[in-house]
């Protein structure tokens, strides 16, 4: 994580519901010239065993000064939601890299109908 | 317990440090430069190769080198020569090619591998055999190198597993992942405060 590089979320939340907009502003204020940076949202697993990633959508943003801010938005699909059980959670996140440095950061958010991970439980107690 | 929450989770075995016995990166790095950057990393499985390989990569990446890290899938044999033919397009004369799992490779594939790999700065692989390139290190696990790993994991809690290993290292045959796996569930296990099953 840097902090030299920022995703500020316009919504005052970070739970969203799948084809809602994500929007908000990335910022950058870099010690040395980065050719362009760019801006993903993903999703990915984390637990036991390997992770699986999906990256969903990218936006480049080409930068000439050392520091600024551009606006983003993305439109989230109807899927993956965001959960977690005992053995692997779906996390989504906005990934910001600076391309030719090692600044990166990134900002989870969560996708599900409710805007809220959903937790996983066996059938016979989910009732 | 979440499985984002539990320390054993993959996310945080992937950001371990590789833990050296007797040896350290000024060794490495000279030995390294000194087998002109084509060389192996050996061992067994679950035993460090592939931390090695990334912690390397990343070592690599800050000296300036572009490193691309491809990972051979011993059952998709049309996707690992896919990534082998994009590298090869992408990799130019100061950039370094690491192949982690390089012996699952079909044998006229490895050639070709290691013939195009001339015109690069380097070929870095993980092996279980040594008959791929010349031994950058030979990875080996033992409960002392355990016992760092769950002081990274668990720094306020590492006694209540630290007295599992010995018997777990035996029982996985020094396969440090796959104790590490069964830590997962074990920490589940004594964290359960619901009774998520996924």
């Amino acid at each position: 994580m840097s902090d030299r590089l920022t995703i500020q979320l316009e919504a005052a939340t970070n739970g969203f519901a799948p084809g809602e907009t994500v929007s908000g502003t990335l910022s950058w204020n870099l010690p040395k010239p980065a050719q362009n940076i760019e801006l993903r949202l993903v999703w990915y697993t984390n637990g036991k065993g390997d992770r699986d990633v999906e990256i969903i959508e990218s936006a480049v943003f080409s930068i000439e000064e050392l520091s600024g801010t551009r606006p983003f938005k993305f439109t989230l699909p109807p899927g993956p939601y965001s959960f977690s059980g005992r053995n692997i959670s779906l996390l989504w996140a906005l990934e910001l890299f600076a391309h030719g440095s090692p600044e990166t950061t990134q900002a989870g958010i969560v996708v599900s109908p409710v805007r809220r991970e959903l937790l996983l439980y066996p059938a016979d107690e989910s009732a | 317990m979440r499985a984002r929450e539990n320390p054993f989770r993959v996310e945080r075995l992937e950001a371990l440090p590789f833990i050296f016995q007797m040896y350290d990166w000024p060794a490495l790095d000279r030995r390294l430069a000194a087998l002109s950057y084509r060389a192996a990393i050996l061992g067994r499985q679950g035993t460090g190769k592939t931390t090695l390989l990334l912690e390397l990569s990343r070592r690599l990446r800050q000296q300036g080198s572009a490193v691309q890290i491809i990972t051979v899938r011993r059952d998709e044999r049309a996707e690992n020569l896919r990534e082998v033919r994009h590298a090869y397009r992408r990799l130019g004369a100061s950039d370094i090619l690491c192949i982690d799992g390089a012996d699952g490779l079909p044998w006229p594939v490895w050639r070709a591998v290691r013939s195009g790999s001339r015109r690069l700065r380097g070929l870095i692989v993980t092996s279980h055999t040594r008959r791929l390139l010349p031994v950058l290190f030979f990875c080996r696990s033992d409960g002392s190198v355990l016992e760092q790993i769950l002081r990274h994991l668990l720094p306020t809690s590492v006694a209540e597993f630290s007295a599992q290993t010995p018997q777990l290292l035996r029982r996985h045959r020094g396969n440090i992942r796959n104790v590490l796996r069964e830590m997962y569930d074990r920490y589940a296990e004594m964290n359960c405060s619901d009774t998520q099953v996924f």
